[in-house]
């Protein structure tokens, strides 16, 4: 793997994994906010919560097919 | 009585496994229906209704106060009585119960109470002792602390900061050259002394251990030699721990005697509480109660049987909406904790298919093959052998009380992670390395065939929840099964057909698919194509988390390995632990989201609310039913 394809790597994951926070942070306080007013609502904020998650298994693939050569 | 229930969405009627109930009858049979009510265990009241304007029962006025105040008494004696069984008791009709509770709490005040007190003062006497005699333990000199309590001499006792003292013992000489002063090892940094000078100078010595810091301590009441003192110290505290020993004694016979019944009267108390509880979801009029709920079908004629045997009290079976019904579900041992699962979002709608079974086989696969350690598969299935009750405490705190059995959960994916361990090699990482080999593949070297292997059980995984989606529209209708659900099917055919290199038929499949799709889906189901691309790259996340937990793993055994033996084990300690706690929470939540996200958004509609019966805890009672009159 040469330098600029592991800087592009970097970039890949680092960048989805920050869109997945960005994503994620919202949703959290949101769902916390929710949670505050109907304590039972935690099951669904947990699971809308990780929902972004799916962004930075993207980014991981993409990294991974880069390393790989693809 | 006639018994209808409205069709849906013009759909074949739905069969409710609840059905409606409403009970009404004079106010006076009232405290009897709703305590037998309460007390069968099979009436779901209709929750919309409750404000704080229900139904006034009588009689039932004095009840918080008596349960306020056994609670408190339970809480205090609790810990007195331990190890024992309480025998279970027959409850008592509500007017004796009240006086029953009373003459308890008279009894606790005089026997355990004052028992209790003196037990306490006893430990703060031997406190005070024990006190006394580190403060006789330390000191430099054995002087007669009398002549320090002289009537002529002022005595200051207390401590003060360890480098102080040497300057302290400076400015006396200088400034009170008239002085004793003896000092001792207080603890960590700090020292205590003894300073005795002549009567007219204590001003001037109060404003020297200003000066230094000084703490006042509590001064001895004995005098005499300090070696003497100390000797008759240490009397007086074996002394003391004797008599405590026998007061502890006689405490906890007492509370023997006592708490069984204590227990017992406090669920009896309670659980008519529960009827008060219950009228908040009735109604009433001058004359007459009302109350609404749902009684699983099966349980309709023990219903009606109990309350016919309550004067004037007619109950009806009203017309209702199936949305609006309850969902009733039965499910067997296996397959009953997974269900948790589903009720983070909801039970299934009533008709549509449960998925639960299904659960108990995908769910710990995927949480599996996500830990796929040994090491961590162990202690997961141990933590959830040994741990049991503390961890349904902690999910049901967080999740809501219908989140089941947790540690069986656990227990199940603890075994799949084991043996995915052994199908990847993995003991704590590669702590192993050598001595087991991966029967598969090396996940930190196999990337590929790892990936390759997530994306094949996304692709059947959500292929088995089209399948589903698939019988459940055929029992509406068979073409819009057939040409709208099966379109994915063939979506997915020209997929193979176009990678083989068949473009035309492939093409030609591609637009007859779509256009069923877009006829029979609408177009959300035309733009659900990339959709469905992605929710099969979701579910790469079984790699991608496994690689981590591998990853962190192999980095504290690395670690470990450049640290020294001791520092070394630390790391281990301190590492796999950190990675145990992520092994368990993240395959959890990761697992819990395909099921719901990908898998489920594929046919699963979740309903309001689940059948939870009304009922009384018969812990410490026989769970006889409670007739109030």
């Amino acid at each position: 793997m040469d330098g600029l394809t592991a800087i592009g790597v970097g970039i890949t994951l680092g960048l989805s994994a920050i869109a997945t926070a960005l994503a994620e942070s919202s949703i959290g306080s949101a769902a916390i906010g929710a949670m505050a007013e109907k304590e039972e609502l935690f099951g669904k904020g947990l699971v809308l919560t990780v929902i972004p998650e799916t962004i930075v298994i993207f980014g991981f693939v993409i990294a991974l097919l880069m390393i790989m050569g693809v | 009585m006639s018994h209808a229930v409205k069709g849906g969405h013009g759909h074949k009627p739905v069969k409710t496994q609840v059905s409606k109930i409403t009970v009404a009858g004079p106010l006076k049979e009232a405290s009897r229906a709703l305590s037998a009510l309460a007390s069968a265990g099979i009436f779901h009241p209709e929750e919309g209704k409750v404000t704080d304007r229900g139904l006034e029962l009588e009689g039932m006025e004095d009840l918080a106060d008596r349960i306020v105040k056994l609670k408190s008494l339970v809480d205090l004696i609790g810990p007195f009585f331990k190890g024992r069984r309480v025998p279970k008791h027959q409850t008592l009709p509500l007017k004796d119960l009240k006086q029953k509770a009373d003459q308890l709490l008279i009894k606790a005040d005089e026997h355990v109470i004052s028992l209790l007190e003196k037990e306490k003062q006893l430990n703060r006497d031997l406190e005070a002792l024990k006190e006394d005699l580190q403060v006789m333990t330390n000191l430099n000199q054995d002087i007669d602390l009398g002549v320090l309590k002289s009537r002529n001499v002022f005595m200051a006792a207390g401590k003060m900061p360890t480098d102080a003292v040497k300057k302290l013992k400076e400015d006396l000489v200088a400034h009170l050259p008239e002085h004793v002063m003896i000092s001792g090892f207080w603890d960590e940094g700090w020292s205590y002394a003894f300073i005795g000078v002549i009567l007219g100078n204590s001003d001037k010595l109060k404003q020297m251990l200003d000066e230094h810091k000084w703490l006042g301590i509590h001064i001895p009441k004995a005098s005499g030699k300090i070696s003497e003192i100390a000797d008759i110290l240490k009397a007086q505290i074996r002394a003391t721990e004797k008599v405590i020993h026998q007061a502890r004694s006689q405490l906890v016979d007492a509370v023997a005697s006592l708490y069984p019944n204590l227990v017992a009267v406090l669920e009896m108390l309670e659980n008519y509480y529960r009827v008060v509880e219950l009228a908040k979801y009735a109604r009433q009029t001058k004359y007459a109660f009302f109350l609404e709920g749902w009684v699983p079908k099966s349980q309709k004629v023990a219903l009606l049987k109990l309350m016919q045997k309550t004067d004037g009290v007619v109950v009806k079976e009203p017309e209702f909406d199936p949305e609006d019904a309850p969902v009733f579900i039965q499910h067997n041992k296996v397959s009953k904790p997974f269900y948790s699962v589903l009720s983070l979002v909801g039970p299934p709608k009533e008709g549509k298919f449960d998925p639960t079974p299904t659960l108990a086989l995908t769910f710990p696969l995927f949480f599996g093959m996500m830990v796929g350690d040994v090491g961590y598969g162990v202690l997961i299935t141990l933590m959830a052998l040994l741990l049991k009750d503390q961890m349904n405490a902690l999910f049901k705190s967080l999740l809501g009380k219908e989140f089941g059995d947790f540690s069986k959960v656990l227990l199940i994916s603890g075994i799949t992670s084991i043996i995915f361990g052994f199908l990847f090699g993995e003991v704590f990482g590669n702590l192993a390395h050598g001595l087991l080999r991966p029967i598969l593949f090396d996940r930190l070297e196999g990337i590929v065939p790892l990936m390759v292997s997530s994306a094949v059980i996304g692709v059947v995984h959500l292929n088995f929840g089209l399948l589903i989606k698939f019988f459940q529209e055929l029992a509406h209708s068979a073409t819009h099964a057939i040409l709208g659900v099966g379109s994915w099917f063939l979506l997915q055919g020209v997929v193979v057909l176009l990678a083989l290199g068949q473009t035309t038929p492939g093409l030609v499949l591609l637009t007859i698919s779509v256009i069923f799709m877009g006829k029979f889906e609408g177009i959300q189901g035309v733009l659900e194509i990339p959709g469905f691309v992605s929710n099969v790259f979701s579910y790469m996340r079984l790699a991608a988390i496994g690689l981590a937990s591998a990853g962190i793993a192999l980095a504290m055994n690395v670690l470990a390995s450049m640290a020294g033996a001791v520092a070394g084990i630390l790391v281990l300690i301190l590492g796999h632990s950190l990675n145990l706690v992520l092994a368990i929470l993240d395959p959890f939540i990761q697992s819990t989201r395909l099921h719901l996200v990908e898998f489920g958004g594929k046919f699963y509609t979740p309903a309001r609310r689940h059948y939870t019966p009304f009922s009384i805890s018969n812990k410490f009672t026989g769970g006889e039913m409670i007739w109030m009159d």
